[in-house]
Formats: structure tokens, sequence, C-alpha cells
């Protein structure tokens, strides 16, 4: 059978699975005694082992039954949870890692068990040593089923345990297993399936499976149809009532008397809630998916032009209606994309405990807002400078215990990874309460590379950590701490349309503060013209338009510009900076824009109003014109660029 | 193998067609501003942006007559459009006919003489690349 179809969704399980053991070994190592997470440890690793199985990485299978007997003992009070033991988990969870990339990489999941395999042997022996049977299928009824059945019961249904056996060899155990559901479904309402119906699909199962069915047809009629489907052995039925009953009465008086049907209904809620229902998607048919919505918006914003020209309602009305739609399926599309910035997030705890370790450090990371969302490319694209910023805030900003203590701060310190959203932007932070960066070694460095700091503000001297040069320099990385790949960083979170600043104070501690557009291909923004030439800026760095006379611009320090309620605002001629002709006329506009701390306003002709736009990119050959992030196409057909403000200020 | 032949200012060239994607007329081009001295623009072809090169520009020519067509073509997965004065023709020739040219540079593959014509056959990557 060909696997290669399922290698993807394979691997993609497998690293959820494996998060999941990270995450819970580390739950695991702050409440040893808690076998909730012993449970949920069990259940990952058992998944893996399935999954694993099924596809024939025969290594996998092997180590994670190993784990498992561990993680048995446990559950049974037969071992007890100590450091040795996590360790020696977490290292199984690393090699299963290693496992899933190789087999990501070069098809096989070459890698060396045998030692891992021994230590966890030597932990399984440490205490009497039982083979752990074959991981039997048992039912475990919670409240919820069971007062279903009691409900059912009542109303004089059939409560059945079906027990199906399917041929050994057959290839299409979970087409087979497909087929009686579908059919026990017709005859009346399945209430549970063990394995899970998720498992069944999976082919995480034998060749034995049992169905809880509430009906009113009898035991004869069930057997009769499961047995017509082909590839079956066996067919049990049982009524299921005992073991339920002696709770009944109980229930029947805490809980209020609820249709049946209801009950039904509620539970199929609440089943595929469990099961999380979804499907993958190629993210290149998303991609797609996006630039045709993309193309609808462009060709809306042009009928809508045509529209004006022929004044009728009835076109008018119809667009609207048309523009409606395209704005919700804009949406749509959109969160479809977005993903929340979980999935990045939940691998640092483990990397920050092991960082912490190594470097003899202690430290606390606090992550809030994991469920802010954001655009799919820019998710896959912002773990790698994060890894970076982390591990800085760890190595160089957090200090020794011995030293924290001195300088009168607990031992422990806290990295605080933080993300929330903003307007149309969302912010992550990474906060230390380290030693922060020392200004004056920064201005050092800056002279020696022929900058000059005079007149710079302290925030601006900080912020020249993310320049290129700064960050190769050893020095600073010895002194401040700060510095390496900084300007690494920076490049890839403008690319991403995003910007980064730091905030820091000796002593106290460091902030990097990183702003990104929560989406990236379609913007509102504001049409401006300079000289004969149409711009578009983004209206997320947009603060405010004013209407200025040419006098009003002042000279200051050799910079322009102008006073602002009160406020000292730079002033940049878009006309000069684009080498435009500079039209002479006593009004112009300023459009004033934000971009992390930093104020300036652009000096700009006319304005031409506020816009829907798509995102283009612009070929090759422009690739070093910074000032620009993309193109687009206006209702006229003509393409408008779109100004890159970060790089103009 | 199959050629277009265009004019620029009093000479001819020609591209290889198998990197042509399509020829325009000329239409309304955005300026970029603090672009290369060779990219007059970019134009909307069918709902695609695509940036276009003037071709006299790129091969220090100067003459200023009236530019008609836009060759649009594609190197390296990415269009472009050459600005070029006049399409004249495509024609199939034999490889025999394209002659090492005197000007030694990458981006000239040889010289083809039609019926007396003397014709530039370009190398339209290494034009659009170096």
């Amino acid at each position: 059978m060909d696997m290669s179809q399922y290698l993807d969704i394979f691997l993609e399980e497998s690293e959820e699975n494996i998060q999941r053991l990270n995450e819970d070994l580390l739950e695991l190592e702050k409440d040893p005694e808690n076998h909730d997470i012993v449970n949920s440890i069990f259940r990952a690793a058992h998944t893996l082992k399935g999954m694993a199985g099924s596809m024939g990485f025969e290594r996998i299978a092997d180590l994670t039954h190993k784990m498992e007997n561990i993680l048995d003992k446990i559950r049974n009070g037969e071992l007890r949870v100590n450091s040795n033991i996590v360790t020696t988990l977490f290292k199984c969870v690393d090699k299963l890692e290693e496992m899933i990339d190789n087999i990501r990489n070069e098809g096989i999941e070459d890698a060396d068990v045998d030692d891992i395999i021994e230590e966890l042997k030597k932990i399984e022996n440490s205490d009497s040593y039982e083979d752990n049977k074959k991981s039997q299928l048992v039912f475990e009824l919670n409240e919820y089923d069971k007062d279903l059945i009691i409900k059912a019961k009542e109303k004089n249904y059939n409560v059945y345990k079906v027990k199906v056996t399917i041929y050994k060899d057959s290839v299409l155990k979970s087409a087979r297993a497909f087929l009686v559901y579908k059919t026990l479904e017709e005859m009346g309402e399945i209430i549970k399936t063990v394995p899970s119906t998720e498992d069944l699909e999976q082919e995480n199962f034998d060749n034995q499976f049992y169905v809880i069915v509430i009906t009113q047809k009898n035991k004869e009629e069930i057997k009769g149809k499961v047995e017509g489907i082909s590839e079956i052995e066996g067919v049990e039925v049982e009524a299921l009532q005992e073991n339920v009953h002696e709770e009944s009465n109980q229930i029947k008086e805490e809980k209020e008397e609820i249709k049946l049907e209801k009950q039904i209904e509620k539970e199929e809620d609440k089943s595929t809630k469990k099961v999380h229902q979804s499907v993958r998607v190629d993210l290149e048919r998303l991609d797609k998916f996006m630039n045709l919505v993309g193309e609808l918006v462009i060709h809306r914003t042009r009928l809508e032009q045509i529209s004006k020209d022929f004044k009728s309602q009835e076109l008018h009305e119809t667009l609207e209606q048309v523009g409606r739609i395209t704005t919700d399926l804009q949406d749509l599309v959109m969160k479809v994309r977005m993903l929340p910035i979980e999935k990045v997030f939940n691998r640092f705890p483990r990397m920050v405990r092991d960082l912490a370790k190594e470097l003899g450090k202690e430290v606390e990371l606090i992550i809030k807002g994991e469920d802010t969302e954001l655009d799919r490319t820019v998710i896959d694209e912002i773990g790698e400078p994060l890894v970076h910023l982390l591990r800085n805030a760890i190595d160089h900003g957090i200090e020794t215990p011995e030293e924290r203590i001195k300088q009168g701060k607990s031992a422990k310190g806290t990295v605080k990874l933080i993300a929330y959203q903003e307007g149309n932007k969302a912010v992550i932070k990474v906060e230390d309460d380290g030693k922060g960066i020392d200004i004056n070694k920064i201005k050092k460095k800056a002279e020696q590379l022929g900058i000059n700091t005079e007149g710079m503000t302290e925030h601006d001297i900080k912020n020249l950590i993310f320049l290129q040069g700064f960050s190769t320099s050893e020095k600073v990385t010895d002194i401040s701490g700060r510095g390496v790949g900084m300007d690494v960083v920076k490049t890839k979170i403008t690319s991403l349309g995003g910007s980064i600043e730091v905030i820091s104070e000796l002593g106290k501690g460091t902030a990097f503060i990183i702003r990104l557009p929560l989406t990236l291909s379609i913007i509102q923004a504001l049409l401006v013209k300079v000289a004969e030439e149409t711009f578009a800026i983004s209206l997320g760095f947009i603060d405010r338009v004013i209407k200025i006379k040419l006098n009003e611009v002042k000279v200051s320090n050799n910079k322009e510009v102008i006073i602002y309620r009160d406020s000292v605002i730079p002033i940049v001629r878009l006309a000069q900076r684009l080498n435009l002709p500079e039209i002479d006329s006593d009004e112009k506009f300023v459009v004033i824009v934000k971009v992390g701390e930093k104020t300036v306003g652009l000096l700009v002709d006319s304005l031409l109003g506020q816009q829907e736009i798509v995102i283009k990119p612009i070929g090759k050959l422009l690739q070093n014109q910074k000032e620009y992030v993309g193109a687009t196409i206006l209702g006229d057909g003509l393409v408008t660029l779109i100004l890159d403000v970060a790089a103009l200020i | 193998m199959q050629i277009v032949i265009f004019t620029l200012g009093n000479e001819k060239f020609a591209l290889d067609t198998s990197i042509v994607h399509g020829i325009e007329k000329m239409m309304s081009i955005t300026k970029v501003p603090n672009a290369p001295y060779y990219v007059r623009g970019l134009i909307n072809l069918r709902g695609n942006i695509i940036t276009v090169v003037d071709l006299k520009s790129l091969l220090n020519k100067y003459a200023k007559d009236e530019e008609e067509n836009i060759i649009v073509v594609e190197v390296n997965e990415e269009k472009i459009g050459l600005i070029v004065d006049k399409v004249d023709e495509v024609i199939e020739i034999e490889n025999e006919m394209i002659e090492k040219s005197v000007e030694n540079v990458s981006y000239i593959k040889g010289i083809i003489n039609l019926e007396g014509q003397i014709i530039t056959l370009l190398e339209g990557e290494a034009l659009l690349t170096r």
C-alpha cells in the first residue's frame, strides 16, 4: 500500500503529539503526583505508537511502547515520578523528534534507540517488572454517557454494546469500520466507540472495536445488518445496562428532565467538538484562493468606478451587494489563513528550560496571549527571530542566581513572552528582568563605527543595536550581551512588514517589542499624490493627516519639522525622497505616520482618498527598491506603488 | 528556431521566441522613482504587475523614436516587459544562419544576415540578469 500520501499527515500529527509530550512532561516535572498528566502523556505516546506502527516505523513504535510501559507503572502506583524518570522521558521525546525529523528529511527513521531503550528498561526493572499486557479496550463511560443511556432506557430504547471483529488480514480496516459505523448510525444513535472514531478512521486499532448504540431495533436486526458488511469476522451484540442502573435514581433526581432527542443532539455536538472537525489544506491552495479573492477585490473596485459613470440605481444596488459578499469572503479567507501564535510559542517552554539548565540559571518563562492570531506566513517565519530574542534574554540578559541575589533581585529570573492585538497589528513582546543594556557601551561602539550619537535620544541609541555591524561585533556581545544577529532579527521582521524596537533600563531589564501586520496581502490604504504620481500608504502606519501651509515648516537642527499640537514632528518631503519634481504650491498635506515609537510627517501634494488594496509583489529587477513594499492595481486599471513607510523615515 | 525581429532606433534586433510570452501594444506605465535607469516602470498586464525595461537604455542606445510595442518575456520565472520601437515580424531561421558577433558580450548571441539586413540576436536571460 502506498503510504506516501499519509506521510505528511503522519509527520504533522506526530509533531503535535511530541509537542504535547513536551508540554506535559514539563508539567509533570512541576507536579509529579498528578496522574491526569501521566494519563495525558500516556495517550500521546499511545497515539504516536499507533500511528508509527501503521506507517511501518518500527523503532518509533518500539520506543513509545517502552515509554508506555513506564507510564503505565506510574499510573498503577508501581513507580514514583522522579527527576531521573522525567529526564529519561525527555530524552525519549528528543529521540522521537530526531526520528521524525529524519523521516521528514530522508524518509527513514534512522536513529540509535538502543541506549535509550536500555535506560527505560532499567527504570522499568527498578521495580517488580510485569509485562504490560497489550492495551485492552476498556470502556470508560462518563457521567454524560451514563445519563444518556438511562434516559434512553426510560424511553424504551435499547442500548447495545456491539463488538465487531474484522478479518485480520483486511487491508481496508478503517473503511470497514466506517461502514459498520454508518450502518449502525442508520439504525440509531451512536454514543461512543472504543477506540475513538478518530482512531478508527486512522486504523489505530487491531481488528476489533466496540460501538455503543441507542436504537429501537432489536439485537438480531443489528447483528444481521452488521454481518452483511464484507470482511466482518464476527459481531457480538449485548445489551448494556447493569453497571449503569445503580446510579440511575440519583442522577434522575439531580438532573432536569431533558428530552432524549435533545440529549443525543447535544452529545453529538460535544463529540464533534472533541474530534475537532477540520480539514488539512495545502497552503498553496489557500494562497491561490487568497489571490483569487484579491482579483475579485480589484475588479469590484473597478466596477464601482464604472458604475459611478452610469448612475444606475439598480447597478449600484447590485454592486453594493457584491461588495458586501466580497468583503465577507475576504474576511473569511483571512481567517482561514490565521493561526494562533500558540503554534510557535508552545515549543519555547522546553527550550527555555533546557537553556536555563545548561547555563546554570534559574528562569521562569511566562507566556501570555498565545491565542493571538496571525497570518500563516507570519507564523511560519516568526519562530526563528523569537528563538533568537529568547536565547539572548536568557544567555545575556538574565544574570546568574548569585549575581541576582547580590543585586537584590530574586534568584529566579523572569522572561515574559506576551502577544496581543493592537488595532490591525499584532504585538509580541519579549521581556526579561535581567541586567539591561548599558548605553555607554553602545555609544562607544557607535563611535568606533563612525556613528555620531550626539543629539540622539537614549532610546535611539539603544536601537542602534539593530544596525548591521553592531551585531557581528563580539565586543558588544560580551559587554552588553545584546547584539548577536540583531540585524538578522530586524531584517526578518521588516521583511514580514513589521517593526521591532528595544526598550531597556540598566539593571532592570530589557524588552523587545515586535509589531506585525495581522494580514499580509489586502490592506486599507490612503492614496496620495506626489508630483504627478500616485502612491498608496498603508493605513496601519497612519496616525493622522493634516493640511498645512508651506511656511509652517520650520528648520530645527538642520532638519525640517512642523509643530503639531505642541510636539515637534520631523518632516520627510516625499518628492525629494523619491526624486520627483517639487510642485510649487502653498498648501500641502502632511501624513503623520508612526513606526514603533517614531513619528514622522510625510509631505505630499494632495490626497486621493482611502481604499482597500491588494498588495502584489514587484519583480526581482526592483528588489533593491526598499522604498516600496509592493504595488497594487487600482480601479482604473493603473498600477500604483505602495510605499514602505518604515524604510522611508 | 523561431525569432521575433524588432526595431530599436535604426537597428534591427531579435529574440528567441521560446522566451517570449506575448507582444503588447504600448500602454500606460507607472513610474518607479529611484529605480535603476533602465527600468521604465510597471504595467498592469491582465491583473499581473510586470516590470517594464527600456531596452534602448539597457543597450545604451539613445535614439528617440516612437515606441509602439512591449515584448513580454519570461526569464528566471519572472515576466518582464521590454519596450521596443516596433515589432517587425516573427520568422523561422536555421541555426547555421547565426554568425558570431565581433562584440564578445554575453547578451549577444550572434548576428543574422537576413537578405542583406543585419539583425543582432539577443540572449534574453543574460540581458536581464547581468
